[in-house]
């Protein structure tokens, strides 16, 4: 099973940073894109209430908030390997 | 009324020449009715232009009025000034006076023949002749009545069409009729469902391509469409009750024209309310807006207020015939111009997180956008629009 990241598309988090979040495989190595299966998704339901912490990415089950190109592709890393430990 | 008469023309003037000899008018009569007249003026220039004008407003008069075709033919022709050298009237023309039910009048003096296309052939319109004496000559004009059926196709042109070329050693003839149609032919079966407008356009192109783009007369064509009207619903963020979101997925479900789908949660209450899968398109990617969805039952899924405020901006500033970068908003535009009639549902639920204040572009609400936009629909396109709040 390849580990799925869903990046929200939905409006707060796409004028927060999604858009660019939408480009992560570009920073994924070939071998690394081999094993994650990755998706858009329209807005997950976590931007209301005035949450500041746009923009969101669902990683298998874990939601993780104020993402960066940066954060994203480290925390994909990390999923990785914790994979291959298993 | 669910038909639709599609109308349009296309004008090129002869080449250097700054007026056109050609004139095209249509006009929608009170009853709905679509009366329109291409009346091509002899010679070139403002002559030609004053004496085709005069005769288009004329018929269209008559026709307007629907006086009996034999004797509007009869009035212009006695009226028509006629060419002192050469003996005939000034102006030839052919007149067109539709009804929403398909029948359709008839009357023409010596254009290039009105054809008649249905399913992927033309057809014979059976036509009598009316002669009248005038004090110089003898005029005869042809009439018929005719009844359309959906997907049939009137088309019109003057004789720049037909003698475009004329006088090259590849077509000493000029284009001639049967090779115009053969072109017709060709283009329709190519795009079954090509719209008046390009229609026209590609075979005014055509002619002008044969005159090596130097128009040797006036060029024009005029098509009518007379097709199903084309129903188009765009449902648009959450009921401001959730109580009402079946009634919104019912709708959804009962509406038999295409669908848009615009704005995330409105999107996932339709998805599940009618079990279907909603995706994003990895391959839409573009900068400004978000990538649309793909759902089984609508022909498109999109964001929600950039969407919509793009789409308001490119209807009310670009020139929409060279959409070039496809994205969710030119799509939603697309649908749009092809559509007669837009039904949309607004949903009046107020998205909080768009009013935050760290968001980095100023969103408006909903409703303010959605009667912009279908302002703009109405008063720029001419759509008929309905809009329903829930
Ligand atoms: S837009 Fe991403 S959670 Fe709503």
């Amino acid at each position: 099973m390849k580990i799925t990241v869903q990046i929200c598309s939905g409006t707060a988090c796409y004028v927060m940073g999604g858009a660019e979040l939408l480009s992560i495989s570009e920073h994924l190595t070939p071998d690394e894109l081999e094993q994650v299966d990755i998706k858009g998704i329209m807005c997950l339901g976590l931007c209301e209430n005035y949450n500041p912490n746009t923009p969101y990415v669902k990683i298998d089950d874990e939601i993780i908030k104020n993402v960066t190109i940066e954060t994203l592709t480290e925390r994909i890393r990390l999923a990785i390997k914790a994979k291959a430990e298993k | 009324m669910n038909n639709t008469i599609e109308v349009a023309h296309y004008n090129l003037h002869k080449y250097k020449e700054k007026v056109a000899g050609d004139c095209f008018l249509m006009n929608k009569a009170p009853d709905e009715r679509i009366v329109a007249t291409l009346a091509d003026g002899m010679g070139s220039g403002v002559k030609a232009n004053i004496l085709s004008e005069l005769t288009a407003s004329m018929l269209q008069r008559f026709m307007l009025a629907n006086v009996n075709t034999v004797r509007a033919a009869n009035s212009i022709m006695e009226t028509l000034p006629i060419c002192s050298v050469r003996k005939v009237s000034y102006s030839t023309f052919t007149s067109l006076n539709i009804s929403p039910d398909g029948v359709t009048k008839t009357l023409e003096y010596d254009n290039p023949e009105l054809l008649w296309f249905r399913n992927n052939e033309f057809l014979q319109i059976t036509k009598k002749t009316s002669s009248i004496e005038t004090n110089t000559t003898r005029n005869t004009t042809l009439y018929a009545e005719i009844k359309l059926e959906f997907g049939d196709r009137l088309i019109m042109f003057s004789d720049g069409v037909t003698q475009a070329g004329m006088g090259f050693s590849a077509t000493p003839l000029g284009w001639r009729i049967n090779n115009v149609k053969k072109y017709i032919k060709d283009i329709i079966s190519n795009e079954t469902t090509i719209s008046a407008k390009d229609l026209s356009f590609n075979i005014v192109e055509k002619a002008k391509e044969m005159d090596l783009n130097q128009p040797k007369d006036d060029i024009t064509c005029a098509v009518v469409y007379y097709r199903k009207t084309r129903e188009l619903m765009v449902i648009t963020g959450p009921p401001g009750d959730r109580n009402k979101c079946p009634y919104m997925v019912e709708q959804f479900q009962q509406f038999s024209g295409k669908k848009i789908v615009s704005g995330g949660t409105t999107s996932k209450i339709i998805a599940d309310g009618i079990g279907a899968d909603l995706e994003v398109d990895m391959t839409d990617m573009h900068s400004d807006i978000p990538p649309r969805s793909i759902m089984k039952g609508a022909a498109l899924v999109t964001e929600g207020l950039l969407t919509i405020n793009k789409v308001i901006n490119i209807l009310d500033n670009e020139n929409i015939t060279q959409i070039k970068d496809i994205d969710a908003a030119h799509r939603m535009v697309e649908l749009f111009i092809d559509t007669d009639s837009i039904y949309f549902l607004v949903g009046t639920a107020i998205n909080e997180a768009h009013q935050n204040q760290n968001m980095p572009v100023e969103m408006g609400l909903r409703r303010i956008s959605i009667n912009k936009l279908a302002n703009i629909l109405r008063e720029k396109y001419l759509k008929k629009v309905t809009i329903e709040y829930v």
